[in-house]
């Protein structure tokens, strides 16, 4: 064994969860401590006599160790950048930084606890009464109370570590890995199931590995043995551990939380085996850190190997309590008194136990408070006396010293799970237990199960009888169960596990009912009081079971004090809405590794080496320019001016590429496209102009004629898989002879512009003759450029002589190198995306989705002359008609301004007076015009050349400019034909 | 050497040995200096874009295909060997795809590609259409004991061992991206071809390597798959 020191460890075999080879040594709150590996944090504050863990949200009262499962708040610290960690689940790890939280000074000197101090004077729902007076008060409360609010820091500069997401598909999914969980994954397996059994804790076992049952536990853990050893066996069980269930949602769809994955299983039957929450007795300062569930004592005893305390009291009113004092007197803790709640417990082996130890047990006697250690760090007393009726405790008095109290008064079924399915939690007085209602239809329904003590069955051998007839069950619903039906357990004749009142009501108040939002039954009562009769409105009212445990040791008290309160019977109520999450999901988690898809050119690589800032275009990545961002303005004027004085290649791949094929070709194009195509002659280029149902303009591209039956259309970039679906929306409809490929990724494109341009071309070997007389502007030809095969098409997007030379992508790169290399001679250089959108703009021409917007008609954005008036249909052509007719609102126009003028802004408002006109839509310095020029939208009665009208900058400043003729450079168009 | 697959980038000079298949410049073997370093843990990736694939898209597809290969299509999603390293694939009832796979003869794709531009344009055939997959989409090769886990990670269909016999097809999204995956076990070891828009290769490719992690898997070449 390792040396590791801790005054209350235990030796083996206690400690199930523990390699004692191993020591782990971290802080909290600056001081050094040391556990084992396989501790939780709060085991290893435990092993080391240290119970205080946190400071409770409203008063700051000291908080420990309460159900030693993850399912309170007493146990939330913050470890290094993360908070709201559960210190009782939480492993331990080498160097670990835990720091308590919500705290004013220190943990142990908590200054907010002052606050308790005048606790009277802040009852339920006070804050909804106490700070909107006197007028305007709201405003300094506010930052106060934003102070006090929330548990944990958040360190905006953490970074997150990896995490990911996967899809699983079982047959049947066993939630919860204890003695019914392991049963029925066990029963299903073997009768031909695929079962995936989920386990929240390290190995399987549930209340098996901490819990008595019997005298001599040794039995207990051989039946445990063997079914782990059966589970581990059986190839068609998959177990998960250390995985939550936090959902269940429709068509038995499971979010599965593991520590570093989230896992979207999808079952097609569930077994819920996912137990009972203990609950707390409710009595005067049973908050207090020492006083703590019979089963955490248990877990911290045969998990943990961690003695709870030195002198203990156990409060029960079954049977578990005597397992629990007889467990404590196997560690070494003194037992001071066991007391029953109940009359008399059964003559069992456990309760002969107790009397063969000699332990005082003192029957319908209850805790009626417990007395704390200076500082309220623990508990140093307690006050017992006999019960006289229902909360009604006799006025004598009898003190007993102790450092620990364990109760154990009752259950609560784990049902969240079922109830995020429908299911329904409701009180059964007879048990005074909640049991769940509703479940008799999921087994046909969703092939859904519940087994174990989510049946208020408590007893072992029964549970287990229980899982296995829920395996079977599910077997049966598949038609698989080759074994013979078990025996179903009969769940109306269980023993009582529940006390109908664990509740007792001290003069002086602290019985804490919500440990989270330190509510107590005055509380409850007063917001009944207060006209909140109803569960769900003192749970808004009051706040509780909104806490962190989300009423898991509440809910049932809770459910007691109101109804009593309101007058109301208790049988039949059910308790408030189970929402998912049942357990608290990492953000981290849940966002971790999404995918966004990033689209590549096939040159993408020669840019980044060619030194390009890349920039997203729709989901591709284009390279904006070429060089460093702190000379970009630069840059971009000198791309530009090399494609007007000498030759530039710009990677134009992103444009959408589809291949239009068929009989119908033309007339498909025909109805698609606003132009006419029916008589395209082959080998030549014409715009398409796409415009929608109503008449907007849509998308825009180039349509090449390879035959009568074939053509090429090339889309803007973001559009091409809009207008693939649309094309192929519409040939559904039509059921035209054609056939559309989308090739927008088997073609790159480059397009080589410039007074240059024709002769790089011809210093490659080309089996096309590119002279103007043989290939005139807006041509296409097929051919092959140093033996690649490419498709050239004349157009002048930039306004200079060039093709675009659609290569197959897997050519592009070294095609792309060719070109480089050809026009090094000739001041060839590569030219990004801002250049390019600077030339075309110098041109005139739209780019659609930049100077058109969601609601733009062809008139307006001067395309009128793309429209073939006298064919009989295209999409949007009726629209367009009826809208012609009416009054018009606003017309694209260019406008120049000064060089030395304040560049205005895309979005800039045009204005006449003070009356807003339009907006600009593009907006740059051309260096070969040397001035500022745009496109803005105008009145329409403005768009004739000379009109005046203002721009509004960003800062207020207003410029005044006149419509200016378009095209800005080259009006003639002479420079794209040579 | 004028062809270059989307990841070939993806690939150490100073780890691979680059050589020609196919017109690709390909990462063909391992340095000797670095084989120690790979382990195969029953994961491997290989890109195979250089392989050969072309595709069809007709009314009459199922005649063009009796006429060439004496073979009755596949159901749709699912792939058959029409000979030794030539895979069919059948997406649509008109759509088919064929592909060179590992061990193929040098001529048979060849025989492939010849009788498309003889037969496949012809007016025996009309209005079928070939379909340019060798540069519309990359290919992957996952093979390995983890492949189902691997995708379970990238793809919300159920692609375990049993659910996803060998030689089907799926057209679906994996890590949101839109991929055709065919199964053809290789040596009793479940093995996927991937098909991937070559725009997005090098997205999922980061995405296999990412899910690959965890597993040990590595990224082997194509003579370590035997292909010479």
């Amino acid at each position: 064994m390792n040396a590791c020191l801790n005054s209350m460890r235990l030796s083996q075999p206690t400690g199930l969860y523990l390699d004692r080879s191993k020591t782990i040594s971290f802080q909290f709150n600056g001081q050094n401590f040391q556990g084992f590996q396989g501790d939780t944090i709060a085991s290893a504050l435990a092993a080391n006599n240290y119970r205080l863990l946190s400071r409770s949200f409203k008063y700051h009262r000291p908080r420990g160790i309460l159900s030693m499962s993850g399912q309170d708040s007493n146990t939330l610290v913050q470890v290094g950048d993360e908070p709201n960690v559960r210190a009782d689940t939480r492993a331990i790890e080498e160097g670990m930084q835990v720091q308590a939280q919500n705290v004013i000074g220190s943990l142990e000197r908590d200054y907010g606890s002052l606050i308790g101090l005048i606790g009277r004077f802040l009852p339920v729902g006070f804050y909804y009464k106490a700070f909107y007076r006197p007028k305007g008060a709201w405003r300094y409360w506010e930052k106060l109370i934003r102070r006090m609010a929330g548990l944990g820091k958040i360190d905006l500069n953490s970074r997150s570590e990896y995490s990911d997401k996967q899809y699983r598909f079982t047959e049947l999914t066993v939630i919860g890995g204890g003695p019914a969980g392991m049963l029925a994954a066990l029963e299903a397996a073997e009768n031909g199931l695929k079962v995936v059994l989920v386990e929240e804790n390290p190995v399987l076992g549930g209340s098996l590995n901490y819990a008595r049952f019997v005298k001599e536990r040794d039995q207990i853990v051989a039946k445990t043995d063997e079914l782990l050893v059966a589970v581990r066996k059986q190839a068609n069980i998959e177990v998960i551990t250390q995985a939550q269930c936090t959902g269940w949602f429709e068509d038995n769809w499971l979010s599965i939380f593991t520590p570093q994955r989230l896992v979207k299983l999808r079952s097609k039957a569930v077994v819920i085996a996912s137990g009972s929450f203990e609950q707390p007795a409710v009595f005067r300062n049973n908050d207090l850190p020492g006083v703590m569930l019979g089963s955490s004592a248990q877990k911290l005893i045969r998990l943990y190997g961690v003695k709870p305390g030195k002198r203990a009291v156990v409060m029960t009113a079954n049977d578990d309590g005597y397992g629990v004092a007889l467990d404590l007197l196997d560690a070494g803790v003194e037992i001071a008194v066991l007391l029953d709640m109940r009359k008399q417990g059964p003559a069992t082996e456990l309760t002969q136990a107790i009397t063969d130890n000699k332990i005082d047990v003192l029957y319908e006697h209850a805790i009626y408070e417990a007395l704390a250690t200076p500082g309220n760090h623990g508990i140093r007393s307690l006050k017992l006396a006999a019960i006289t009726g229902e909360g009604q405790l006799s006025d004598t008095t009898r003190t007993i010293d102790c450092d620990l109290v364990c109760t154990s008064v009752g259950y609560t079924p784990a049902a969240q799970l079922i109830c995020h399915f429908g299911g329904k939690l409701v009180y059964d007085e007879a048990s005074a237990m909640l049991k769940l209602d509703g479940m008799s239809d999921y087994g046909s329904r969703d092939k859904a199960i519940v087994a174990g003590s989510l049946n208020a069955i408590f007893d072992l051998s029964q549970v287990m009888a229980d899982g296995l007839y829920a395996g079977w069950s599910v077997a049966s619903i598949f038609n698989s169960a080759t074994k013979a039906a078990p025996k179903q357990v009969n769940q109306a004749a269980q023993d009582k596990q529940n006390h109908p009142w664990p509740i007792f009501k001290h003069p002086k108040g602290k019985e804490f009912v919500d440990f989270d939002e330190d509510l107590q039954i005055d509380d409850i009562q007063q917001a009944v009081a207060e006209g909140y009769e109803d569960l769900n409105l003192v749970k808004r009212y009051s706040t509780v079971v909104m806490g962190p445990s989300q009423g898991r040791q509440s809910a049932l008290n809770n459910l007691r004090i109101a109804s009593r309160a309101a007058k109301e019977p208790l049988q039949g109520i059910s308790v408030t809405t189970q929402r998912p999450p049942f357990h608290p999901e990492p953000i981290q988690l849940l966002a971790g590794r999404s995918f966004q898809a990033v689209r590549r050119t096939a040159i993408h690589h020669r840019h980044i080496a060619l030194g390009a800032q890349m920039m997203p275009a729709g989901n591709w990545l284009r390279p904006a320019y070429y060089g460093k961002p702190e000379q970009s303005v630069k840059l971009i004027e000198q791309e530009a001016l090399s494609i007007r004085n000498k030759v530039g290649l710009i990677d134009v791949s992103t444009l959408g590429k589809l291949e239009i094929r068929g009989p119908d070709a033309a007339e498909f194009l025909n109805r698609m496209y606003t132009f006419a195509y029916i008589k395209q002659p082959l080998g030549r280029l014409r715009y398409v102009l796409m415009t929608d149902e109503t008449g907007v303009i849509s998308d825009d591209g180039i349509a090449a004629r390879f035959s009568d039956t074939h053509f090429y259309v090339s889309t803007t970039s973001g559009g091409s898989d809009t207008v693939y679906r649309s094309m192929l929306h519409w040939n559904a409809q039509w059921r035209l002879n054609v056939d559309i490929t989308n090739v927008t990724s088997a073609y790159a494109g480059i397009s080589i512009a410039g007074p240059a341009s024709r002769q790089v071309l011809e210093k490659l070997k080309c089996d096309v003759d590119l002279s103007a007389e043989a290939f005139s502007y807006s041509e296409v030809r097929s051919g092959q450029l140093n033996e690649i095969p490419v498709r050239l098409l004349r157009v002048g997007f930039v306004g200079e002589l060039g093709w675009e030379i659609h290569v197959p992508s897997s050519q592009a790169a070294y095609l792309w190198d060719l070109l480089l290399e050809a026009g090094w001679e000739f001041g060839c250089v590569p030219v990004g995306v801002e250049a390019q959108r600077l030339l075309r703009l110098e041109k005139g021409h739209i780019i659609v989705g930049q100077d058109t917007d969601a609601l733009t008609l062809p008139d307006e954005a001067a395309m009128s002359w793309a429209l073939a008036k006298k064919k009989p249909f295209h999409i949007g052509k009726r629209s367009i008609e009826i809208q012609a007719k009416q009054k018009q609102s606003r017309r694209l126009v260019g406008f120049t301004l000064p060089k030395n003028s304040k560049l205005p802004r895309e979005s800039n408002l045009t204005l006449i007076d003070d009356t807003i006109i339009g907006r600009l839509t593009s907006v740059a310095y051309s260096p070969v015009l040397d001035q500022i020029i745009g496109l803005a939208y105008v009145h329409p009665e403005l768009s004739e050349p000379g009109s005046l009208f203002d721009i509004k900058l960003s800062d207020g400043v207003r410029l005044s400019t006149e419509v200016a003729s378009i095209p800005f450079y080259d009006p003639e168009n002479l420079r794209q034909e040579l | 050497m004028t062809k270059q697959s989307p990841v070939a980038h993806k690939h150490d000079e100073n780890v691979y040995e680059f050589g020609e298949l196919n017109g690709y410049r390909v990462p063909l073997s391992i340095h000797d200096k670095t084989k120690g370093e790979f382990q195969n843990n029953g994961l491997t990736l290989c890109d195979m874009s250089s392989l050969n694939r072309l595709g069809y898209r007709g009314a009459l597809i199922d005649q063009w295909i009796m006429k060439n290969h004496q073979i009755e299509l596949p159901d749709i999603n699912q792939a058959c060997l029409i000979e030794r390293g030539l895979l069919l694939a059948r997406l649509s009832q008109t759509e088919i795809m064929m592909l060179e796979d590992i061990g193929a003869r040098e001529s048979d794709f060849a025989k492939v590609i010849d009788n498309s531009k003889t037969n496949v344009l012809s007016s025996e055939f009309p209005e079928t259409y070939l379909l340019p997959r060798q540069d519309s989409h990359a290919c992957f090769l996952m093979m390995g004991d983890h492949c189902a886990e691997l995708f379970s990670k990238l793809c919300a269909v159920d692609m375990s061992i049993d659910k996803f016999a060998n030689m089907s097809m799926l057209q679906t999204s994996m890590a949101r991206t839109s991929v055709i995956v065919i199964r053809n076990d290789r040596n009793d070891s479940p093995s996927y071809m991937i098909l991937i828009d070559t725009s997005l290769a090098e997205y999922l490719w980061d995405c296999l390597l990412d899910a690959m992690d965890e597993f040990g898997g590595i990224v082997t070449t194509a003579n370590m798959l035997g292909i010479e």
